[in-house]
């Protein structure tokens, strides 16, 4: 008869660490954070694989971060566009304020107690930041105006230029002021500092060298490096197409003035960063009479060549679904659920009525639709890359 | 003109190997040496090598095992690859307390594409499940306290619903 040797009786819970790790690789975000809580030794493991140097965020399609108010108190819901899986985020944050947006999956909130944080809302991790400087006695959210929201926030955008969670040597820059002024803090800094002296349309943290890319004007992108102790310019481009709008998106606004009670058109620039390129993308809105509504109606398309200096239109990104917003932009390859060449949007460039709206527009016909509406307590809806 | 290709496959080699509970196994080198650890050993041991012993794989497991080494012995052309990938998903489609064990012993034997496909599995059992869920899956005790089971559902409301 054979020897038989006694194996100790082991379970899932005493999994070794590098098996754990390659599961772990095969989970999106949502599923990590849930397999965090199922026992100790797992929400221990979660730990170190997340910290762990060779750690990348999986690839992520972006959720929806919506801001809704219930009895004057604001909470944020997140989305997942995958099986519409939902979930808000309550205390964290003490009381929340405002959410100015997001960077790298942490929220730039501003609490009652006037207290600048950032706040990682699925790991829970909370930096304080020093106070943006205010200008003219502007409040720094925006105030209820009969019921609604009419003015923009004071801070409109925040850019991480490395993510806090891998390391404490992070820089910070937001877009403040209603012209639109870049100002940046390092970790450590107990003050911010301005910098760049332009209106500045939009600006990204390009992935593979943490250096800064603004656009202003009509049009110039420039490119920003955070090395030193004091930012420097280290690339500039300009736009070679003259006029700025194509001939048939002009058609399109022509044909959509008369039928629409428009007061104006509305134009507000995005960067995005797509398969390793930069874009810019154009918006072409209207703003209704007597109020701040704006209304998508299309897009356009730019191409920022690293190796020239100016960069011209482009058409058609195959393969390619964009998801713009003045909170965070992102690209993605094709995904069953979204179309290639197609710009998926939130109507959020100020809280509006219309800030509900969620549109797609085919960068090929340039033709735009609206696909979703969120709920009527709710300010302003965003893209929100998770982290 | 058929000769060139007859030679290859006729003469393979056997090699043993035994379970951490003593059954011999008689396996084809070219199924076993799937398995880093092995060839490895084979290597060292040269022509000599009696019984390789595993004393971390029991029987059952090391058959299951070694079913896999077997049906991946050889380059797979474009042809099979369908059938390939369906007999993989047959292959994995085991009660959780098996695929714990064919997992360990794969990480043992260093195996890596069946690691691969295992670890899949196990990612795909987990996918949009509740932590309580994934619990009940596994067979998996809670073992955070009250309190502090207590404090992650508060702040971490949305994932257990």
């Amino acid at each position: 008869m054979a020897l038989q040797i006694a194996m100790p009786k082991l379970e899932w819970s005493d999994l070794p660490t590098d098996l754990l790790g390659l599961i772990l690789k095969k989970l999106d975000l949502f599923d990590l954070f849930r397999f965090r809580w199922v026992c100790c030794s797992w929400n221990l493991a979660v730990q170190s694989y997340m910290a762990s140097h060779s750690y990348t965020s999986p690839p992520q399609n972006p959720w929806l971060m919506r801001l809704d108010e219930d009895d004057g108190k604001a909470n944020i819901s997140f989305l997942s566009q995958e099986g519409n899986k939902v979930f808000q985020v309550n205390n964290v944050f003490g009381e929340l304020a405002w959410c100015f947006g997001s960077t790298k999956g942490w929220l730039v909130i501003l609490d009652r107690t006037k207290i600048l944080n950032l706040v990682n809302p699925l790991s829970g991790g909370k930096i304080q930041l020093p106070l943006v400087p205010k200008y003219n006695g502007l409040d720094y959210y925006p105030k209820k105006y009969n019921g609604r929201l009419p003015t923009r926030p004071y801070i409109t955008k925040a850019v991480l230029l490395s993510d806090p969670t891998r390391t404490k040597d992070f820089a910070i820059v937001v877009r403040y002021r209603y012209i639109g002024r870049l100002t940046f803090c390092k970790f450590g800094d107990n003050k911010w500092t301005e910098f760049g002296g332009k209106k500045y349309h939009d600006m990204i943290c390009h992935s593979s060298n943490g250096q800064l890319v603004v656009a202003y004007g009509n049009l110039v992108v420039e490119v920003w490096d955070f090395q030193g102790a004091f930012p420097t310019k280290v690339g500039r481009f300009r736009s070679s197409s003259r006029p700025l709008v194509p001939p048939q998106v002009k058609t399109l606004v022509g044909t959509v003035v008369h039928s629409k009670m428009a007061k104006d058109l509305y134009f507000q620039f995005y960067l995005v960063e797509s398969m390793g390129e930069i874009l810019v993308l154009l918006r072409l809105a209207f703003l209704y009479t007597g109020t701040e509504d704006s209304s998508t109606f299309t897009f356009a398309a730019f191409k920022v060549d690293y190796s020239g200096k100016e960069f011209g239109m482009v058409y058609n990104l195959v393969g390619r679904a964009l998801f713009i917003s003045r909170n965070e932009s992102v690209s993605t390859t094709t995904h069953p659920q979204y179309k290639e060449n197609s710009i998926y949007f939130t109507e959020d460039y100020y809280p509006n009525d219309n800030a509900r709206k969620i549109g797609v527009c085919n960068l090929g016909d340039a033709i735009t639709n609206i696909i979703d509406i969120q709920p009527s307590n709710c300010s302003w809806c965003t893209w929100f890359v998770p982290s | 003109m058929a000769s060139s290709t007859s030679g290859s496959s006729s003469s393979s080699k056997v090699v043993k190997i035994r379970s951490s509970d003593n059954e011999n196994f008689e396996v084809e080198e070219a199924a076993a040496a799937r398995s880093e650890t092995i060839k490895k050993l084979l290597e060292d041991v040269g022509d000599d090598a009696d019984v390789i012993p595993l004393p971390n794989v029991d029987a059952k497991t090391l058959v299951k095992v070694m079913e896999w080494c077997k049906k991946h012995m050889d380059d797979v052309d474009e042809l099979n690859k369908e059938e390939m990938k369906t007999w993989d998903a047959e292959f994995v489609d085991m009660d959780q307390s098996c695929l714990y064990n064919v997992l360990l012993a794969a990480n043992f034997l260093n195996i890596k594409e069946l690691l691969d496909q295992l670890t899949q599995k196990v990612a795909d059992m987990i996918k949009g499940k509740s932590p309580e869920e994934i619990r009940a899956t596994f067979n998996i005790k809670n073992d955070f306290t009250p309190e502090e089971e207590a404090e992650i559902r508060k702040q971490n409301a949305w994932a257990f619903e």
